[in-house]
C-alpha cells in the first residue's frame, strides 16, 4: 500500500501529459459498462465521413496536403524510383531535408487530387447515417490529426513525440505510416526510401523460400490448417487473396525464424498490420477508383454484396469503428487491388510482424520462456493490486498458466476483436518494441522477470499490466466462483463484444498500474 | 450464475484429456460433448482450454472436467504438465489424415512419459463423415487398439455420432479402476483422494513446469 505513495504521473517520461487525460477520461466515464456499445471517447473514433472529409480538403492547408500523401504514401505510389541504397533501418537518422517536400515523390499528385464530388456526397452520406459523430468530436478529431501532422511533418521526425501522440490512439488514416515508423520499419528520416527494396526483397524471399528450397511438409501443414481458421466470422480472411498472403508471410517468416518456426497464434499477429495497411490501400485506391467511372469494382460495389454473401449480416460491420476511410475493411476482398499493390501491402506486413516478433521471440521458442516469465510477472502484479483475489485462485487451486498463457501467446487476440486489437497496438507500440534488456547483455538464463529500465516493449511488459487490469476488473465477480466457474468465465471472457471506450478504459487502468508497480521491488523473484 | 457451488453435486469428479495431432478435431468433439454445438468456423485451441459436463453413470453423477490440448509440438512443454492429474487421455486422430494416425503411436509415448499410471486411455479416429475421404480403416485402427489394449471409436462432431459414447465409455472405464476411492461422500480416504487428487489442479505443481 506504501507504493501508493510512490505514485508520480509524470515519472513515465514520454507520456506524462497523457496520464492526467486519460485519467480524466477515466474518471468521467468510469461507469462505462461492458455493453455500452453506444458510448464512444471523443477522439478515439474517426468515422469514415472524418476520414474522407480530410482527404478531400481540396483547399487544406499544405501541411495537410503532405498528409494525404502520408495516408496514400506507399500503397498509391507504382513510379517508386528513389534511391533504395540505405541498408539499416534506423530512427536515428538525420537527413537533410523534409521527406514532404522530396520532388522524387512526384508521382503522389494524381492520387492526391481527390474524388469527384457526387461520390464524396455519396460517401459523407452513408457514413454519416452509420456514425453520427456529433460536432465536436469532428474537432477534437481534426485537432488530433492536426497533432500528428505537426509531428510527421518534421523533417526528421520525432519519434519520441509520435509516441506520446499515439499512445492514445493513432487516427485510421495515419495508423498505417505510424505503426511503421514506431515499429522501426521506417526510419524516422527519409521513411519511403527503404520501401522499394524492402518489398523486393520480401519478394525475393518468397520465391527463394517457396521455389529454390524443399518445402517444410510439418510447418507448411500447420500453416495451411491455421490460415483457414484465422478470423474465420471475417469475410475479409475467407478471401483467397488474404489466406494466401497470409501464407507466405507466416511461411517465410518460419523459415527464416528457424528457432521458433511458426507457432500458432502467430497467425493472429499478423492480422492486425494485414488489416490495417490493407485499409490504407483500399482507401487509396478507393478514392482512386471512383473518380474513374470505368472501374466496375469498386469497394462501394463490396460493401453492397456482403449482405448476400454467406457470412454474418455487415450490418454490424458496418458499424466498424476500424473502416479506414470509406472502406469497409472487414468484408473487403484484397483481389480488387492490383497485384503490385498486394505485393506492397504483404511485404510490409511481413516486416512488421518481423519486427513486432524480435522483441517477443521467447514467447515462441522451445518451452516459451517469455510467456512462461510474463505469467508469473502477472501474478506477482495480481498480488500487489488485489491480493485477496490471488488468495482466492489459491484457495480454488486455480492457477494463472491456466488462464494467461492463451493471453500472453495471442496478445489477447482471442479476447478482443481485431479492431479493438489495433487500437490497443496504438499503445503497445508507443511503448517501445525493444528486446528484453537481459537478452541485450546476453543474459538468456534468467528466468526472473524484471521490469525493464531500458528494452521497453509494449508487446511484453505493458501487456502484462493490461492482463492484470483484465482480471482485476472482474475480481469481485470471480472472488464468488469456485475453480470451474473461475476456468469457464476466464476461457471467455465478456470482451468480445467491447467498444473502444472499454478498451482504452483498459489500457489506462494498465498505465496506472505501471505508474504505481513498475518500479516496484519484489514485482519480480517472489 | 457463477458461484454457483450449489449446482457441483456429483458423485465422481473425473478428469479427462483431450490430445492429438492439430486440426484433427479436438476442440469439436468437446463443443458437440459439452455444448452439443457444432462450427465450421473454428478456431485453434492455444495452450489448453477447460469445458465441463456431468453425466449419469448406473445412477451416479459424474462430473467430467475435460482438457482440451493444443496440438502444435511447440505447446507440449505446457500441455503435457496437464498429463499428470488426468484419470483419463483420449487420443484423437482424423481419419481422413494418416500422419494423424501415424502420429498417434508418439502420443501415447507423451502419455507414459507424462501421465499417472494406470491412467485410462481411449483412441477416437474423428472425422468420420467425411466417408469419400476416409484414408484410415476401421480394421487397421482397431487393430492398432487392440494390441495396446485400449477401447477405439469412430467418431464425427459434425453428426454427433459415438461423440456421447466415447466420452462415456471413458468415464464407465475411470470409474471401473477407481471404484468406491474415486466416490466423493465415499469412505474418508476416498472424499480425500476425491478433492484432492481429481480437481486437476495440481497438475503443473506436479510437474514444477507451471507458472507460480
Amino acid at each position: 500500500m506504501t507504493d501508493r505513495n510512490e505514485y508520480v504521473f509524470d515519472e513515465s517520461g514520454g507520456r506524462g501529459t497523457l496520464a492526467s487525460s486519460f485519467f480524466k477520461r477515466m474518471s468521467s466515464s468510469k461507469e462505462s459498462s461492458v455493453n455500452d456499445s453506444d458510448q464512444r471517447v471523443v477522439g478515439a473514433q474517426y468515422s469514415p465521413a472524418d476520414a474522407l472529409r480530410l482527404l478531400n480538403l481540396d483547399s487544406a492547408p499544405p501541411a495537410s496536403t503532405s498528409l494525404e500523401k502520408l495516408c496514400c504514401h506507399s500503397y498509391a505510389d507504382s513510379d517508386d524510383d528513389w534511391d533504395a541504397d540505405v541498408d539499416v533501418v534506423s530512427s536515428n537518422r538525420k537527413p537533410s531535408k523534409s521527406i514532404y517536400t522530396n520532388d522524387k515523390r512526384r508521382s503522389f499528385s494524381s492520387q492526391t487530387t481527390l474524388s469527384s464530388k457526387s461520390n464524396s456526397n455519396r460517401q459523407s452520406q452513408k457514413s454519416i447515417s452509420l456514425s453520427q459523430s456529433p460536432e465536436p468530436q469532428n474537432q477534437y478529431r481534426s485537432s488530433r490529426v492536426q497533432k500528428f501532422q505537426n509531428v510527421l511533418n518534421q523533417p526528421n521526425i520525432n519519434i519520441d513525440a509520435l509516441k506520446k501522440l499515439a499512445w492514445s490512439g493513432v487516427p485510421a488514416e495515419l495508423r498505417a505510416i505510424v505503426w511503421k515508423l514506431l515499429l522501426g520499419y521506417l526510419p524516422a528520416s527519409s521513411p519511403f526510401r527503404l520501401l522499394k527494396r524492402k518489398r523486393q526483397e520480401y519478394l525475393d524471399g518468397v520465391h527463394e523460400v517457396f521455389n529454390n528450397q524443399p518445402r517444410d511438409a510439418i510447418m507448411w501443414h500447420q500453416i495451411e490448417i491455421d490460415v483457414p481458421r484465422t478470423n474465420p466470422h471475417m469475410k475479409l480472411y475467407s478471401f483467397p487473396a488474404t489466406q494466401s498472403a497470409l501464407e507466405r508471410i507466416l511461411y517465410l517468416w518460419a523459415k527464416r525464424h528457424p528457432a521458433s518456426g511458426y507457432v500458432q497464434g502467430i497467425n493472429d499477429l499478423v492480422t492486425p498490420f494485414f488489416q490495417t495497411f490493407l485499409a490504407a490501400a483500399a482507401a487509396t485506391t478507393n478514392i482512386a477508383s471512383t473518380s474513374t467511372p470505368n472501374l466496375t469494382t469498386s469497394p462501394i460495389n463490396t460493401i453492397n454484396s456482403s449482405s448476400t454473401s454467406k457470412s454474418k449480416p455487415a450490418t454490424s460491420n458496418l458499424k466498424s469503428d476500424h473502416a479506414c476511410g470509406s472502406v469497409d475493411i472487414e468484408n473487403y476482398d484484397p483481389a480488387q487491388l492490383s497485384s503490385e499493390v498486394l505485393n506492397a501491402i504483404e511485404a510490409d506486413t511481413y516486416w512488421c510482424l518481423c519486427q513486432l516478433l524480435d522483441g517477443i521471440q521467447d514467447n515462441y521458442v522451445h518451452a516459451q520462456p517469455g510467456i512462461i516469465r510474463q505469467v508469473r510477472a502477472l501474478r506477482e502484479l495480481t498480488m500487489r493490486i488485489d491480493p485477496t483475489l490471488v488468495d482466492h485462485f489459491d484457495h480454488e487451486q486455480v492457477q494463472f498458466i491456466q488462464f494467461a498463457f492463451r493471453w500472453m501467446n495471442c496478445l489477447l487476440m482471442r479476447e478482443v476483436s481485431v479492431g479493438n486489437t489495433i487500437r490497443m497496438w496504438d499503445t503497445y507500440l508507443s511503448e517501445g518494441v525493444e528486446k528484453r534488456k537481459d537478452e541485450l547483455e546476453g543474459d538468456k538464463t534468467s528466468d526472473v522477470w524484471h521490469p525493464p529500465a531500458a528494452g521497453t516493449n509494449g508487446f511484453r511488459d505493458f501487456h502484462v499490466y493490461v492482463c492484470a487490469a483484465l482480471v482485476v476488473k472482474w475480481s469481485a465477480k470471480l472472488k464468488e466462483m469456485d475453480f470451474q466457474d473461475i476456468m469457464i468465465f476466464l476461457q471467455a471472457l465478456p470482451t468480445k463484444h467491447w467498444t473502444e471506450t472499454d478498451i482504452e478504459l483498459l489500457l489506462s487502468q494498465a498505465f496506472m498500474y505501471q505508474s504505481l508497480y513498475k518500479n516496484a521491488a519484489g514485482i519480480a523473484g517472489r | 450464475m457463477y458461484g454457483s457451488r450449489s449446482t457441483n453435486v456429483y458423485d465422481y469428479l473425473f478428469k479427462l484429456l483431450l490430445i492429438g495431432d492439430s486440426g484433427v478435431g479436438k476442440s469439436c468433439l468437446l463443443l458437440r460433448f459439452a455444448d452439443d454445438t457444432y462450427t465450421e468456423s473454428y478456431i485453434s485451441t492455444i495452450g489448453v482450454d477447460f469445458k465441463i459436463r456431468t453425466v449419469e453413470l448406473e445412477g451416479k453423477a459424474a462430473k467430467l472436467q475435460i482438457w482440451d490440448t493444443a496440438g502444435q509440438e511447440r505447446f507440449r512443454t505446457i500441455t503435457s504438465s496437464y498429463y499428470r492429474g488426468a484419470h483419463g487421455i483420449i487420443v484423437v486422430y482424423d481419419v481422413t489424415d494418416q500422419d494423424s494416425f501415424n502420429n498417434v503411436k508418439h502420443w501415447f509415448q507423451e502419455i507414459d512419459r507424462y501421465a499417472s499410471e494406470g491412467v485410462n486411455k481411449l483412441l477416437v479416429g474423428n472425422k468420420n463423415d467425411m466417408a469419400d475421404k476416409k484414408v484410415v480403416e476401421y480394421s487397421v485402427a482397431k487393430e492398432f487398439a487392440d494390441s495396446m489394449g485400449i477401447p477405439f471409436l469412430e467418431t464425427s462432431a459434425k453428426d454427433s455420432t459415438n461423440v456421447e459414447q466415447a466420452f462415456l465409455t471413458m468415464a464407465r472405464q475411470i470409474k471401473e479402476r477407481l471404484g468406491g476411492a474415486a466416490e466423493k461422500n465415499g469412505g474418508a480416504s476416498g472424499a480425500q483422494k476425491a478433492n484432492v487428487n481429481l480437481r486437476g489442479q495440481n497438475i503443473s505443481q506436479s510437474t514444477g513446469s507451471g507458472c507460480c
